[in-house]
């Protein structure tokens, strides 16, 4: 749940993907091998999706909750949010959940060398929107 | 000389702002005040635990759902053995047989023990909805641990005559 929330940074809407990748697993009756890892991998693309189609980073307002008054997190969050969806999964995968980017790549289903390039064009993005 | 201020920020400085971010606005989107995925796992490394067993979400609860979604999540990465969920869109406490989900050394008496749970609390479907079940699944004993969240489910008697709770 948490992961979800890092990528969509909407409450409702990971929920809702926590949901469907669960509703997911059930359909395929049991023929999942690894539940675990297919959950982590559905969740994460199932995030990807609803913010491209959903235009979240757009369109999502963090809620007064999540508003720190603290410019350094606001600034950063504010930031992530401007990512397109595949960059934030990734950033969300290797500085929310810690991932090696080997391991990002695993969950992803990605080649090593797309999470890569991915996580420097996020960090580029962000080093310029961070910036004083 | 230069006063720093205007130097390029590194890509360890991002990292480290961005991680301080996530670490103080996730927890506050995810507010911890339905099941959390922690208290699962914790339970679940300490107990064993076989089966989660899920129940529906009444009108107006799909969150709960949700989060006891993951927290069957959970459960299953600690090791449960089987896993019952029942349809999120249905308005009763009930998990037939065809919605389980056997992931990994499915003991047959589980079902009859998630079934029977549940249908003891499908007698009631007024009552606040029994969050989640976890059983232990060694053996053929049920010698499992059961939980309800909410602490105000009124069939929890009914529940502890369909399954012997450890």
């Amino acid at each position: 749940m948490r992961l979800v929330a890092a990528i969509t940074f909407d409450r409702d809407s990971a929920l809702e993907i926590v949901h469907d990748a669960f509703a997911g697993l059930h359909r395929r009756n049991g023929s999942v091998v690894d539940a675990e890892a297919y959950l982590h991998r559905s969740v994460v693309n199932l995030a990807i999706k609803a913010l491209r189609r959903r235009q979240l980073r757009t369109r999502v307002r963090p809620t007064r909750n999540v508003l720190i008054h603290e410019p350094e997190i606001d600034e950063s969050l504010a930031a992530v949010l401007r990512l397109p969806a595949r960059q934030r999964a990734v950033v969300a995968l290797r500085f929310w959940e810690d991932l090696s980017e080997a391991d990002t790549a695993e969950v992803l289903g990605w080649p090593t060398g797309t999470v890569k390039s991915t996580l420097h064009r996020a960090l580029q993005r962000l080093r310029k929107d961070l910036q004083p | 000389m230069t006063t720093g201020l205007d130097e390029p920020l590194s890509d360890a400085s991002v990292e480290r702002r961005i991680r301080a971010m996530y670490q103080v606005v996730v927890p506050l989107i995810d507010d911890g005040d339905e099941i959390t995925l922690r208290d699962v796992a914790d339970r679940a490394s300490s107990h064993n635990v076989g089966v989660v067993v899920t129940a529906p979400a009444p009108p107006g609860r799909r969150r709960g759902w949700a989060s006891l979604a993951a927290a069957a999540a959970a459960g299953v990465a600690a090791g449960a053995g089987l896993m019952a969920v029942a349809d999120r869109d249905t308005d009763h406490i009930t998990v037939p047989a065809a919605t389980t989900v056997p992931l990994a050394g499915p003991d047959p008496d589980m079902f009859g023990l998630a079934n029977g749970c549940a249908s003891a609390h499908g007698r009631n479907p007024l009552d606040e909805p029994i969050d989640a079940v976890l059983f232990a699944p060694t053996g053929s004993a049920p010698n499992g641990i059961w939980w309800c969240p909410s602490k105000t489910c009124s069939s929890r008697a009914a529940c502890r005559r369909t399954v012997t709770p450890c």
